[in-house]
């Protein structure tokens, strides 16, 4: 049987890469500011998605900070706008609960168009799910931002990202006492990418071409989805990782 | 409760659907970016509709028992069974 050991690899300095000890090695070198993910939302009460047409879009924003969403009166402080990757899969729409909705073209977010973006009940149990995403990838993030502020570069970080991910995945399967689907997934990552733990970050730079790339998949923070859930600005440190 | 069910897509592709008490919960899956973990991890899927229902296609030649393993621990490690889901 595997075993968390088995699943750790190594992180720059020779430490294993278990999720404790990555914690332990961010608290050695400075714990990362608080990023405790809470939100009222978590408490709203469950709605069904009734498949309203998504009411009338806008084009984009010209880029202004602090962008208003004049329905609401909800303010980011960062506009989504300015950031090439969420300005291509959002659409400004005043009458949304946080200003923006899904561009039904993105083919990363478009078929969330459908959903009615001005509707409250809808749109907190779309910004549950992502709350509850970020605070499942919360260990990862300060991990990086602590790798950050202790003036790492862009290509350790993203192997130290890359190889968190993998141990993470494997990780949960022992977790939860799943050894048939630890196995499979091991057996996976050998006949995909001849690696136990799964993709490696030379592998991933090959892939994608730069470490920024590499960082941000390892990431995987979509800072679309999240300026229509009205958390853009909390998550924003996010999206200049990888940049 | 949750569950997982693969069929028949077309020649090349199967396909899994997840659903909670019986509703399809592909909303939160893919607001939880389901794809792009799963292409991380080399599985490649994409969200398609089939008779009415949204699920996500592989390939066939993908082991059928890796895609229930994956999809259930994705479930389990963002703990959909907990929260409200759509």
């Amino acid at each position: 049987m595997a075993t968390s050991a088995e699943v750790s690899g190594t992180l720059p300095g020779g430490t294993q890469a278990t999720p404790r000890n990555a914690l332990l090695q961010v608290l050695r070198n400075g714990a990362p500011p608080d990023s405790t993910v809470s939100d009222p939302a978590l408490d709203s009460p469950a709605l069904s998605v009734d498949g309203k047409s998504p009411p009338g879009y806008t084009e984009g924003a010209t880029g202004d900070a602090g962008e208003i969403a004049d329905g609401t009166g909800f303010t980011y402080k960062q506009n989504p706008m300015d950031n090439p990757k969420s300005a291509k899969d959002i659409l400004k729409n005043p009458n949304a609960v946080y200003g923006y909705s899904p561009n039904p073209l993105s083919e990363r977010i478009g078929r969330f168009a459908e959903f009615d973006w001005t509707d409250k009940d809808i749109v907190a149990r779309a910004r549950e799910a992502r709350l509850q995403y970020h605070k499942d990838n919360e260990s990862m993030y300060n991990i990086v931002k602590g790798m950050q502020q202790n003036g790492l570069t862009v290509e350790e970080i993203a192997r130290a990202a890359n190889q968190q991910r993998n141990v993470n995945r494997l990780q949960s399967y022992i977790d939860t006492g799943n050894m048939s689907g630890y196995e499979k997934a091991v057996e996976s990552n050998m006949r995909i990418f001849h690696n136990k733990f799964g993709m490696t970050a030379d592998q991933a730079f090959a892939k994608y071409g730069s470490w920024d790339i590499v960082l941000a998949k390892a990431m995987s923070a979509n800072a679309g989805m999240d300026a229509c859930c009205g958390l853009y600005d909390d998550f924003y440190y996010l999206y200049s990782m990888g940049r | 409760m949750i569950q997982i069910s693969i069929k028949h897509y077309d020649d090349n592709n199967d396909m899994v659907f997840i659903t909670k008490d019986g509703n399809e919960i592909w909303g939160t899956m893919t607001m939880m970016q389901f794809e792009d973990d799963m292409d991380y991890f080399g599985i490649p899927v994409r969200l398609e509709e089939k008779d009415g229902q949204k699920g996500y296609v592989f390939s066939n030649s993908i082991d059928k028992e890796l895609i229930r393993e994956e999809t259930k621990r994705f479930v389990e490690a963002h703990k959909l069974e907990s929260i409200t889901c759509f």
